[in-house]
């Protein structure tokens, strides 16, 4: 995919104030998806109105995957018995996602490394990802259950955005990073140096967030299939597709047919490895049947198994799935089990 | 001593008993969480870990969900609300656990927190509000003294309810819509509930397929549907299942509603009787036959 590569073209002043007014000038050309408040939570969702985006949480629910990778995809429609195939609508506008975290950009490094490597382009969500325009914003304070740092995520860094905002006083400043994003400020003046500034120290200053040990973690990971821990983790999982779904990176799914009438469509929807069926063999033996298993398969997956094949590590520490598990089992409390872990080895 | 932290302290003591005197193999109770709002299932087997229960207005699971996965004990004690309490009635009268196996440890409850409102002070769960089960209807030991409970307004309908009872179906219908718009099928609200026992739910059957994957309204719908109705005259109004939900959905409007209708049609109160036989698994030639189309 030819992406257009980030490199600090400009910097330009954004005064909080006039933000839904920003947001308005993008809806007149542009989907516009956004934070919008919940029952004390915020959802992305496609917004008609700047007034509706909110900024109270810093991250939202769910994760912005579903724009790349839909939980619900038609692939294409067929008509049972004939021999034509019709694609899927395509959207016509071109979107936008406001605001985006480093976390969230860095898990889309990660769906890439799926979607999108050497090997395999999966044309679906390249051309959803090559539409899209990033307006990321950086976090100068980490909620309490942000970890990336663990992850050597920079939370001021906008790397793989098309814009990137920081908040300096009563406004952002905004770095323009690649010409995609240069036409959406046009009408924007020049931040004054002053603020820039400003925004230097506020950066140099800013807390970090957690920072797990990960290097223990994976070195157990090699050796600890058989380990009674992860029965003794797994214990309280409710094997529900919480966690899994709201993940930024998880990207399992399914492709079945969907027929109604004389029309057809494949779909391709999400899937989630906690879930009992997500292993189930025509024959009806499944590999996988204990909740001890499927954990152990989501932490493998994510901290050794991804690592070794794409070099990168499946988590980005934005703390979702710890919000989020009703059972409050806690990724981090996983971790760092693991890592002070000296149960035996496995033969 | 405040009432909670005596709850908590006399909970540890009898659990250690219960242990050392070999009265339980197993507690299932509450552990202390990694948020500051949030409590943690513990499974606790030796009697020098009960210190690690806890008991605070931040108790929203239900433990009884836990209690069929429990194939290796033979004897458990069980932390249960009264509302937990109600549920598990329904498990023993539908013979999924045996009462021989249960030690229940009873607590009175005076309502949890809702995590998801964000005002000051924090305000209770709808579904505690109007609790009338603040005493457990079945225990062994009961901790905590009915007397200090503050009296709920249990003959009012919580107003989100009422404002949903009081819609013509056809808004009833939008307004459920409206709501599941927002369901990513993650099924935590049916994993939570400990009525949702069925070894293979039926949206996970493919011969036949009753749903389809994806999300799809109608689907979403379904689900939700069927779900009610196969608790309609069980469910013990618990709350489990929308505490449950990553997407904060109201599905009390739901669940409770059916309940209130099972109320009036059947006049039973699931899980308050445990001789009573459940009002859909019995037939009367009195019954309301007026849902009948
Ligand atoms: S995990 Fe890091 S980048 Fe993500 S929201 Fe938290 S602080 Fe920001
Ligand atoms: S595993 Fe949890 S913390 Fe890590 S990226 Fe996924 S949701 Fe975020
Ligand atoms: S870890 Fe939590 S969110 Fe994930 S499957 Fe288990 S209970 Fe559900
Ligand atoms: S349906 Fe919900 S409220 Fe009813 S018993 Fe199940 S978890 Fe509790
Ligand atoms: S827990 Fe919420 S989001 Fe998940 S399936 Fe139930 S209603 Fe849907």
């Amino acid at each position: 995919m030819a992406k257009d590569s980030t490199k600090h073209l400009t910097s330009k002043l954004l005064p909080k104030k006039n933000l839904e007014q920003f947001l308005d000038a993008l809806l007149k050309q542009y989907d516009v998806i956004a934070p919008v408040e919940q029952n004390g939570f915020s959802r992305y969702q496609k917004i008609t109105r700047g007034t509706e985006c909110c900024l109270k949480y810093r991250l939202p629910r769910n994760s912005i995957k579903e724009f790349f990778l839909p939980q619900d995809e038609t692939l294409f429609f067929f008509e049972p018995g004939a021999a034509s195939l019709s694609d899927a609508p395509s959207a016509k506008r071109e979107p936008i996602i406001f605001p985006v975290r480093p976390c969230d950009v860095r898990a889309l490094t990660i769906l890439d490394a799926v979607f999108d490597d050497e090997q395999f382009s999966d044309s679906y969500y390249v051309e959803k990802r090559r539409r899209m325009r990033l307006i990321g914003m950086a976090c100068l304070e980490p909620d309490d259950t942000c970890f990336c740092e663990t992850f050597d995520i920079n939370s001021t860094d906008g790397t793989g955005c098309d814009l990137f905002l920081t908040e300096v006083e009563d406004s952002y400043i905004i770095d323009v990073l690649t010409t995609k994003g240069k036409t959406l400020i046009k009408t924007l003046a020049d931040a004054p140096q002053e603020l820039i500034q400003k925004k230097k120290q506020q950066v140099a200053a800013r807390r970090k967030s957690q920072s797990l040990k990960l290097a223990e973690v994976q070195n157990f990971l090699k050796q600890c299939f058989e380990s009674e821990l992860w029965e003794e983790m797994a214990a309280k999982c409710l094997s529900c597709g919480a966690c899994a779904f709201l993940c930024p990176t998880c990207h399992c799914f399914d492709i079945t047919d969907d027929v109604a009438g004389k029309i057809g469509r494949r779909l391709r929807s999400w899937d989630c490895c906690m879930f009992p069926k997500f292993t189930l063999h025509a024959s009806g033996h499944n590999p996988r049947t204990k909740h001890a298993q499927r954990l152990r398969q989501r932490i493998m997956h994510k901290f050794s198994y991804f690592p070794e094949n794409k070099s990168l590590i499946a988590c980005v520490g934005c703390g979702r799935c710890v919000v989020a598990c009703p059972v409050n089992l806690d990724i981090r409390e996983i971790l760092s089990t693991l890592a002070s872990s000296t149960h035996p080895a496995s033969p | 001593m405040e009432l909670e932290n005596q709850i908590e302290h006399e909970l540890r003591e009898r659990a250690q008993q219960l242990l050392a005197e070999n009265v339980v193999d197993l507690i299932i109770g509450y552990g202390r969480g990694t948020l500051p709002n949030r409590v943690t299932p513990v499974f606790i087997r030796k009697p020098q870990d009960a210190n690690m229960l806890v008991w605070n207005n931040h108790c929203q699971l239900n433990l009884v969900s836990y209690l069929q996965r429990m194939q290796s004990s033979s004897k458990i004690g069980i932390v249960v609300k009264g509302c937990d309490a109600r549920s598990l009635v329904g498990l023993i009268k539908e013979k999924q656990i045996s009462r021989d196996r249960l030690h229940i440890i009873g607590i009175v409850c005076d309502g949890i927190l809702d995590t998801r409102a964000t005002g000051e002070p924090p305000i209770p769960y709808a579904s505690c509000q109007h609790c009338e089960v603040n005493v457990p209807p079945l225990y062994d030991i009961l901790i905590g003294s009915p007397d200090e409970i503050k009296p709920k307004k249990p003959s009012e309908l919580d107003a989100e309810l009422a404002a949903f009872e009081a819609l013509s179906p056809a808004e009833r219908w939008k307004a459920l819509e409206q709501e599941f718009s927002r369901c990513i099928r993650c099924y935590a609200c049916r994993n939570a509930c400990p009525l949702c026992y069925c070894e293979e739910c039926f949206v996970d059957q493919t011969q036949p397929k009753w749903i389809s994957e994806g999300t799809h309204p109608s689907d979403i719908m379904i689900y939700h549907l069927v779900r009610a109705l196969h608790s309609a005259g069980r469910c013990g109004e618990c709350g489990a299942c929308e505490r449950a939900c990553p997407m904060g959905i109201k599905l009390r409007l739901l669940t409770q509603k059916v309940s209130r209708d099972v109320a009036e049609l059947f006049q039973d109160k699931p899980g308050i009787d445990l001789e009573r036989p459940p009002a859909l698994h019995t037939f009367s030639t009195d019954d309301d036959n007026s849902t009948f189309l």
